[in-house]
């Protein structure tokens, strides 16, 4: 090695040193951003994507007590004010459409609120059963059903009791307009979750 | 006699028109009073909810202040649920618990923005302060260091001797 060579080697180690004693404030001021995102997801009765209604029968009766569990997890970086809405439909109300990014236009019957930390997963139990079904000719009407134990009056109907369905929609609290809004704004645009499942009155009482 | 009847029926009729009015606005006053405390109730979470943020962004460890304010929610839901089930007092108090609760979270971000704030200013400075220092105290030992290195070659260098190979044939 010739004394060019110590030089340049001199020079660059004393870099290096600058460099690693430098780094903490670097990291500091130029914090990594993660991908942001909610997770929603319905649960069955053992906490699995699986024996959502007894005996795996989706054609339930009155009285008959559905437990489910709603899974949420918060990965947007902060933390974040939620409200669940929960909504009874049939096959031809609207669902929340996936590409106008609108809710369902349905009013909810029950709605969850809470405060999620950044990479926080709730579990929510929601315990259900229809309280009063009727019969009117080809149609069956549910008329009044019981959440968390909480009764509500309802009235959404469906031609020989088949095809009724429970939507969930997540909305988050928004700072800026101070309101619940219908999904969230991410680094993509606009994200939306919700989910839903369908189940049969079959035998109203 | 028909008379003091008609009149004793008449004076029942009244009353009973002022006591059914009465009550009809008793519990209408009761109903506005309760759908008045839950959305104070809901602007007091909101107001809770907005500092409890800022707080989080000024780097102050919120999980605790974080339950306290689910627990104001949940007063809220069940001060809402109790309007819906008709029980306006219940509503009432439920809501007045979601308000103090939400002024407890107001106060405790209050103090933590104040103290996150100092102390992560406060650890920044320090680390930028120790950066340069460390920084500014090695450029001239560096230098200093190469001069001495420098000598110390080219002095070698001098000492060297050329060594004469001599190639017999």
């Amino acid at each position: 090695m010739n004394l060019d060579d110590w030089h340049l080697a001199f020079i660059s180690a004393c870099l290096v040193l600058i460099l690693i004693i430098c780094s903490p404030v670097v990291i500091e001021t130029l914090k990594v951003r993660q991908e942001q995102f909610f997770m929603l997801a319905i649960l069955g009765e053992e906490g699995m994507t699986e024996q959502y209604y007894p005996s795996d029968d989706p054609d339930i009766s009155v009285n008959e007590t559905i437990h489910w569990t709603m899974y949420l997890h918060n990965q947007m970086g902060e933390v974040q004010y939620i409200a669940v809405k929960v909504k009874l439909l049939n096959s031809t109300m609207k669902t929340p459409d996936y590409s106008s990014y609108n809710p369902s236009p349905e009013p909810a019957v029950y709605e969850i609120r809470h405060v999620l930390m950044n990479n926080e997963t709730w579990l929510y139990p929601l315990d259900w059963n229809l309280i009063n079904a009727e019969l009117n000719g080809e149609k069956t009407s549910i008329k009044s059903m019981m959440i968390n134990e909480d009764p509500l009056q309802i009235n959404v109907e469906s031609i020989n009791g088949y095809n009724f369905r429970i939507v969930l929609e997540l909305w988050v609290y928004d700072e800026t307009s101070n309101r619940f809004n219908y999904g969230w704004i991410e680094q993509q645009g606009l994200q939306t979750a919700w989910n839903q499942i369908w189940f049969n009155v079959t035998r109203p009482g | 006699l028909s008379k003091k009847l008609q009149i004793l029926l008449k004076l029942f009729f009244i009353l009973s028109i002022a006591f059914f009015t009465l009550s009809a606005s008793q519990v209408l006053g009761d109903e506005s009073e309760a759908v008045s405390s839950v959305s104070q109730a809901e602007n007091s979470l909101d107001s809770a909810y907005l500092s409890l943020l800022e707080a989080e962004r000024a780097g102050g460890d919120v999980s605790e202040v974080v339950k306290v304010l689910n627990t104001a929610i949940e007063y809220y839901s069940e001060a809402e649920r109790a309007i819906k089930k008709g029980e306006y007092d219940t509503a009432v108090l439920l809501a007045t618990e979601a308000v103090e609760a939400s002024n407890v979270v107001l106060e405790a971000d209050l103090g933590l923005i104040a103290v996150s704030k100092y102390v992560e200013g406060a650890d920044l400075r320090n680390q930028l302060y120790l950066s340069l220092g460390a920084v500014i105290f090695i450029i001239p030992l560096s230098f200093l260091g190469w001069r001495g290195f420098k000598e110390y070659y080219i002095e070698n260098i001098k000492k060297m001797r050329p060594e004469v190979v001599i190639d017999e044939p």
